[in-house]
């Protein structure tokens, strides 16, 4: 009987049209979260096929943008593309380059699902601590620079560190969820209210451990 | 050897500590004389600090160092005084310890840093600043001024704060406010709960917000306000008769906000929370 590691590792065979084994089979019957992937796979690859039939805005449109954005110095001349370039990117090869980059974004969907059941960092490396999986109340990203903060913490004293990281914790979780509400509304002004106040709470934590360093 | 000899042995070690201890701490006290508005400044690692309004224009300082491992400094320049511990040797926090009482004109401006805290100030009428690790904040009769507190685990307990511009921030700590009335009052609790007894007056502007903490506002029938409250992904309790806003480009999400006038819609008072729970109680 396969577990799930191996049922994945079987997958791409699947998503390519191949025909399931018995036991790739039997395992689909009886895991719904194997069988949950197969169909987002499976859907993902199915709507690849309608990208390029999708309509584009009129070109009056993308010229009016384009002027917005160099006159706001946001793009520039486009550097001269090489012959190599040109040849790829030519007209006549979008319709084949859209559904190859739907298998590419395929292909980063299951690296990244494989790296989601990964273990954590082990506890005491400088390294990011990960959201734990199944788990991801509790424990929130400490980027590099808040590793270094209590690192230097650290010599002051552990209780010191204890208070600073969870402290870190909770600010970068109240971020993330800001950030999170502040995209599904963009533009919303209560939910770049929140996020500003998710900023400031942590700019805050940083400049309590300046202090403190200073005196 | 018996348990008498080893009992007596105890309570000598005992005795002789003690003594130690008491020889170690030493109580000093210094007058700064000064203006109707000085500007104390307290930068203290670990022990309290306890602030009165006291009469004339002068500032006495009283501390009590807790081991000789540990220093204060103090200098004064004009109206501008400040105090600092300053750490001789590296030692444990006990050792490090120096308590503070601050009598002050009451019209003076304070900063106060200590780590541990507790940080305490009442019947001041100038700005405050205070700011500690894990220091509980405690303000009580404050009128006009400013106020700015931020702690990381501490609880922040305002009462009888009238007429001022208050800013309080914590991360692990509740904020508990009886009786607290501004121009601008914004306080912000992460994870602690945000409790606030008052009637919102002033015709101030008043935010409370937290990520996942709750917020709750018990206020009598006579408040003048205009509310929005907001919890992402909690539940929000309206038990407090409003009357519809007329114009508004807010749109309430049943369960999760409420929004509404009371009496004149004098002051604008704003409740927001990510995952914790808002509760607008009438006061009996």
């Amino acid at each position: 009987m396969l577990n799930c590691e191996q049922f994945e590792d079987l997958l791409p065979e699947v998503i390519d049209g191949g025909a399931w084994s018995a036991e790739q089979r039997a395992h689909a019957q009886n895991c719904k979260s194997c069988t949950s992937l197969v169909n987002d796979l499976r859907n993902i690859a199915q709507e690849s096929k309608y990208l390029a039939e999708s309509d584009e805005p009129s070109p009056r449109v993308w010229q009016e943008l384009r002027k917005s954005l160099v006159a706001e110095g946001l793009i520039r001349k486009p550097a001269k593309h090489g012959r190599l370039m040109d040849f790829f990117f030519a007209p006549r090869w979008r319709p084949i380059l859209v559904p190859v980059g739907a298998v590419a974004a395929l292909a980063i969907v299951f690296l990244a699902y494989q790296s989601d059941r990964a273990p954590v960092n082990a506890p005491g490396t400088s390294a990011k601590v990960g959201v734990a999986a199944g788990d991801q109340s509790n424990v929130a990203l400490l980027d590099d620079e808040d590793v270094q903060l209590l690192n230097q913490l650290s010599m002051d004293s552990p209780a010191v560190r204890a208070s600073y990281e969870d402290s870190l914790k909770n600010v970068n979780l109240y971020i993330r969820d800001a950030k999170e509400v502040a995209r599904k509304n963009p533009g919303n002004d209560v939910a770049q209210d929140a996020l500003m106040q998710a900023y400031k709470e942590k700019t805050m934590v940083y400049e309590m451990a300046a202090n403190r360093s200073a005196h | 050897m018996s348990c008498t000899q080893r009992a007596a042995q105890c309570m000598a070690l005992t005795a002789v500590m003690a003594t130690t201890l008491v020889s170690a701490q030493t109580r000093q006290q210094k007058t700064f004389a000064c203006g109707p508005k000085p500007m104390v400044s307290i930068i203290n690692e670990y022990g309290p600090i306890v602030v009165h309004a006291g009469a004339g224009n002068q500032v006495v300082l009283t501390y009590v160092v807790h081991s000789d491992k540990v220093e204060v400094d103090t200098d004064q320049n004009g109206d501008r005084i400040t105090v600092e511990s300053h750490v001789l040797t590296p030692t444990g926090e006990d050792a490090k310890r120096v308590d503070y009482e601050l009598l002050v004109p009451a019209g003076a401006s304070v900063i106060l840093h200590s780590n541990s805290g507790p940080i305490s100030a009442e019947n001041l009428r100038g700005e405050i600043s205070m700011r500690g690790d894990t220091a509980n904040m405690d303000l009580r009769n404050i009128n006009d001024g400013h106020i700015h507190l931020e702690t990381l685990s501490g609880t922040i307990n305002l009462q009888e704060v009238h007429d001022v511009h208050v800013e309080a921030n914590t991360v692990g700590g509740d904020i508990l406010m009886k009786n607290v009335s501004g121009p601008l009052v914004n306080v912000s609790s992460n994870q602690g709960k945000i409790y606030y007894d008052g009637d919102f007056g002033g015709s101030g502007s008043y935010k409370l917000t937290s990520h996942s903490g709750d917020i709750e506002a018990n206020i009598p029938a006579t408040v003048s306000m205009d509310v929005t409250a907001k919890s992402d992904k909690g539940q929000v309790d309206d038990d407090f008769p409003l009357q519809p806003k007329t114009h508004s480009t807010f749109t309430p999400e049943k369960g999760h906000s409420f929004m509404g006038i009371a009496g004149r819609a004098a002051s604008s008072v704003w409740l927001h929370t990510f995952s914790g729970r808002i509760r607008l109680k009438q006061r009996k």
